[in-house]
């Protein structure tokens, strides 16, 4: 017994030594380090795997690191270690927009403006689509993202259950969507699915609430503390939440409810209506019974038509790391290109059935399917998008707090005390 | 040994059974939602699989990658464990059985690191990795493993090194063997118990630790099974009979191994009640 | 100069070496830290703020909400972890036909990832009625509770999963102690008349004194720290009511960028653990005779 355990012991040693460092690399090869949030079974994965493999073949001397993780705790664990550290991927997916000025403005984050010569490439995007990453007015001149999506949000309702509450037209106004809400509670079904546990399903139904009750303007004034979170206005933004739950509009006990969870009882047909982004669509598509989903605008308030047109919609991108020596810099900007690129993003949009920041890919009605024509007639019918109320503001702790104080709200809170909790946390920084 | 009544024999095991249900319920519920489809383990989760899905297993080992992770994982925790035994074995014979000037500050120097909390030495320790530019090394990984093994391991070992009676040492002594003799031929082979359970510690400790791999080691070839795990949580895809599936394969070796080492214990338990 | 000098060297070195390399100087580098103010970027330089950081983290009511989250967390797992995991030890015993089975999988839990366990028990814990143990409930009539969502019962169903995950180290530990006691002893009390409750309450509990001081010693400084199961389970929410040291330590560093905050908490963690740890040491020091 002895013996085994001194073999065992020398054994693991020896192979410690040999084993312990990862495979040696020639020193010629170019090594990019990626980081997203598609991974494990992301179903975008095979197409970042194929970009990947193209590239790869026309520079044979770069080996392209996918270190991509999908859990948004370990996710930011990567990111702000690399920041701290200065070791940073090469390029990295953000979902927020004034939150990534810091880091402009210390330089650690590339201008990555001169991509823009390329114009058959840089004219493909929707015009304006580069200013969501535009810092100049907060000190920070240049762009600094590629895009990744602009996301906008809608809700996606349950055509059966709609006609079994017997709700002929969807709600336009509402007062609309009130009655809509009365008239399912009628017929017993669950109004409204909503993952209260996840804290941005609420953020994203105040983003919504926000901008048709104070307009996107507001939130911007927020960030720039312009205005404050106690004016009346945007105290009465979180009172309409807690009047939906008073009406019965969500699940009993839903602040419990995770967003695996509602996503899953929305899909099986277990309530009327989900608030959701366009990355919602490829789930609905891969359903059997997809035809029996459709989308309709976010209702706009009777007493302010002036913000009927303002809508949510996310603008996620590439932020690329700065500081790398020139032929570093122009591979990780050439990929990131590859992936925006027609023929990429068209294979997003027809395979994946999500939506693309670029217009020129030429898409035909057999491309989109009802629920996405929903979501891109946000494009179309929107006088002003607005994105996350917290992207608008330079500390992460507001946003946060916004949303913590939504679901404190919720849970007994009133709507004064949740808005006076943000301020606050502002006053106190 | 003194028989017992058959009523308090029978209440014992009724007892008993009515906990195993309870410790064994969550493991269970684990079991069945792997053969479930995602949608069902939300909605009915006492229902039997239905249709059994078995094809949640070689969707995990794929996806997951969970095979390579597995192996990455055996082979790191297997080191680590072999290695923090023996130094800390070595390090809790002498602070427990060779008094010296200020053994008891390093016993608390030790002991004090129990408390570390791992997330606060992300930042120092990915400072000087970054400094020295290493990345994705298991020597890495693994000291670091070692090293926060060392408290709960010299802890376990100088506390119980102390029960080992001192005239068992000075016979040995009188004999003429030198100490290090001693204590590979004599004192290790008494300590398994106490070396077993430290190992079953660091075992866990390395087998399930997330932070270091997701923080050190970006690789893909060289993730563990912790990370694998977190693969099936999609930005906003999950696939929760997959993860059952992930959470059974990976719960495997522990108990394995707990198996194995458990008939050490035994060995030493006896050998302890034997001597005495 | 003691002749084992040599030995006392050579056996303490790697252990050693290892520990104040790995661990005990990035937590002091670390600690230094909290003596600062630095946003993340490592470009940017600390910037000295003494004892600001303290301050702030003393007055901060989310802090001492999280000390009394973290006391009672303490107590639980402490109390229940070495009841259940010592008095299954006494009642299995060492003949009980099928100890071996049992001893097994009472220890099942323990083996399980922490990811794995916190994430099961999140579903058992659902507040929603089709939740596994509001469905329970439902049966007996019971209405749904709300469980995590609610912060009286939040804390107590972190506990209780950290309880069933933990409470099979215990156990082991438990019976590597009771096998350790003299049979002799026993036998003795045995013929002279002694019944099993006394055997345990006079003999078998005292000679395991330092095995259970060693279980407490392990449960306090552990669960101090506790880290994942009450990330993965409630995030410290619903609205920051169910933080712990360490899951505020976490997200004041990695999320609002304060790191210089969080290295305070961690200080302060770490400061609690040297105390704990110097104070039952001479507590176990001073129960030591023979």
């Amino acid at each position: 017994m002895k013996r085994i355990g001194a073999l065992l012991l020398v054994f693991s040693l020896l192979s410690a030594f040999v084993f312990a460092n990862g495979d040696g690399e020639s020193t010629q090869t170019i090594t990019l380090r990626m980081l997203t949030r598609t991974a494990g079974a992301d179903p975008a994965v095979p197409l970042w795997e194929d970009a990947i493999a193209e590239f790869q073949a026309l520079h044979p001397e770069v080996i392209i690191q996918d270190d991509s993780v999908n859990q948004e705790a370990a996710y930011s664990n990567i990111i702000k270690t690399g920041f701290a550290t200065g070791n940073l991927p090469n390029f990295f997916y953000d979902g927020g927009t004034v939150g990534m000025v810091k880091y402009a403005k210390e330089g650690v984050i590339q201008d990555i403006s001169p991509a823009f010569d390329d114009a058959e490439w840089y004219n493909g995007f929707a015009e304006g689509t580069f200013d969501n990453w535009k810092f100049d007015s907060f000190g920070a001149p240049g762009y600094y993202a590629f895009p990744h999506a602009m996301s906008p949000e809608a809700i996606v309702y349950n055509k059966k259950l709609f006609a079994q509450a017997g709700i002929e037209k969807t709600p336009e106004t509402w007062n609309e969507l009130l009655v809509a809400i009365d008239q399912l509670n009628a017929a017993g079904i669950v109004p409204w699915e909503m993952g209260g546990a996840a804290l941005w399903r609420t953020g994203h139904l105040h983003n919504y609430i926000m901008y048709k009750w104070c307009g996107v303007q507001k939130a911007i004034d927020l960030g720039t503390r312009q205005a404050k979170w106690t004016d009346s206005d945007v105290v009465e933004t979180f009172q309409f939440i807690k009047d939906l739950k008073a009406r019965g509009a969500f699940r009993e006990n839903f602040e419990g409810l995770d967003y695996d969870m509602e996503k899953s009882l929305f899909l099986a047909g277990e309530s009327a209506m989900v608030l959701n982004g366009v990355w919602f669509a490829g789930e609905v598509s891969a359903l059997e019974n997809s035809e029996d989903f459709g989308t309709f605008h976010f209702p706009y308030f009777e007493e302010k038509p002036e913000f009927k047109g303002h809508m949510v919609c996310y603008p996620e991108g590439y932020y690329v790391k700065a500081g790398m020596d020139e032929e570093e810099l122009a591979l990780t900007i050439e990929f990131l290109k590859l992936w925006t690129s027609k023929k990429i993003q068209a294979r997003k949009v027809k395979e994946l059935k999500m939506l693309s920041p670029r217009v020129d890919l030429g898409l035909t009605s057999e491309d989109l399917n009802e629920v996405l024509v929903g979501y891109s007639a946000v494009f179309s019918d929107s006088t002003m998008l607005g994105s996350d109320i917290a992207s608008y503001d330079p500390l992460s702790e507001v946003g946060d707090q916004a949303r913590n104080s939504v679901i404190g709200m919720l849970l007994g809170q009133s709507a004064e005390e949740a808005a006076a909790s943000v301020q606050a946390v502002i006053d106190n920084n | 040994m003194q028989l017992e009544t058959r009523t308090s024999k029978t209440l014992k095991y009724a007892f008993l059974t009515l906990f195993t249900l309870l410790v064994a319920f969550p493991v269970y519920f684990a079991l069945v939602s792997s053969l479930k489809s995602s949608i069902d383990v939300f909605l009915k989760p006492f229902r039997w699989p239905q249709p059994v899905m078995w094809e949640n297993y070689p969707r995990a080992i794929a996806i997951g990658n969970i095979g390579v992770c597995f192996l990455n994982s055996i082979y790191i925790t297997v080191v680590t464990m072999v290695v923090s035994a023996l130094i800390g074995t070595m390090a809790g014979y002498v602070l427990s059985r060779l008094p010296f000037k200020g053994s008891k500050f390093w016993y608390v120097i030790f002991v004090a690191g129990m408390m570390i909390p791992m997330q606060s030495v992300i930042i120092p320790l990915s400072f000087v990795m970054g400094k020295v530019q290493v990345h994705d090394s298991y020597i890495m990984l693994m000291s670091l493993y070692i090293a926060f093994n060392m408290p709960m391991t010299v802890f376990i070992t100088t506390n119980f090194l102390k029960g080992i009676p001192k005239e068992l040492e000075e016979a040995a002594l009188i004999d003429g063997s030198t100490r290090t003799y001693l204590f590979f031929r004599i004192i290790i082979p008494l300590s398994i118990p106490g070396i077993t359970t430290a190992s079953i510690f660091n075992f866990l400790g390395s087998w399930n630790n997330l932070l270091f791999p997701l923080v050190f080691v970006s690789k893909k070839s060289m993730q563990v099974i912790a990370i694998g795990l977190q693969s099936f949580f999609a930005q906003r895809i999950s696939d929760y009979g997959g993860v059952m599936a992930a959470i059974i394969i990976s719960i495997l070796p522990p108990i394995l191994a707990y198996v194995f080492l458990q008939e050490k214990v035994e060995e030493g338990m006896v050998a302890g009640a034997v001597k005495g | 100069m003691n002749k084992n000098t040599g030995l006392i060297i050579s056996f303490l070195f790697p252990a050693l070496a290892f520990y104040v390399l790995m661990a005990l100087i990035p937590i002091v580098y670390s600690l230094y830290f909290a003596f600062f103010d630095w946003p993340g970027i490592h470009t940017v330089p600390l910037k000295f703020v003494g004892f600001g950081n303290f301050v702030k983290m003393f007055t901060s009511p989310r802090f001492l909400l999280s000390l009394k989250n973290v006391a009672w967390f303490v107590f639980l797992n402490v109390v229940f972890q070495t009841l259940l995991g010592y008095g299954i030890a006494l009642l299995l015993g060492t003949y009980l036909r099928g100890f071996k089975q049992f001893k097994l999988l009472f220890f099942l839990p323990v083996v399980l990832p922490m990811t794995a366990t916190s994430l099961l028990w999140k579903f058992i814990f659902l507040p929603n009625p089709t939740g596994v143990l509001n469905s329970l409930l439902s049966l007996f009539g019971v209405d749904a509770v709300a469980w995590l969502l609610d912060a009286q019962t939040a804390m107590n169903c972190i506990a209780a999963a950290n309880i069933w995950q933990g409470f099979g180290y215990h156990l082991i530990i438990a019976f590597a102690a009771i096998t350790t006691v003299s049979t002799d002893m026993i036998e003795a009390a045995t013929i002279d008349g002694c019944n099993r409750f006394q055997r345990v309450m006079k003999i078998i509990l005292p000679s395991i004194r330092n095995a259970i001081m060693i279980s407490i010693i392990l449960n306090v400084t552990g669960n101090l720290k506790n880290f994942d199961i009450v990330f993965v389970m409630t995030e410290g929410g619903p609205n920051n009511l169910t933080h712990v040291p360490s899951t505020l330590m976490y997200v004041e560093a990695f999320k609002y960028d304060h790191y210089g905050l969080g290295s305070a908490i961690a200080a302060f963690i770490f400061a609690l653990s040297l105390l704990v740890t110097g104070v039952s040491t001479k507590l176990l020091g001073s129960k030591e005779n023979v």
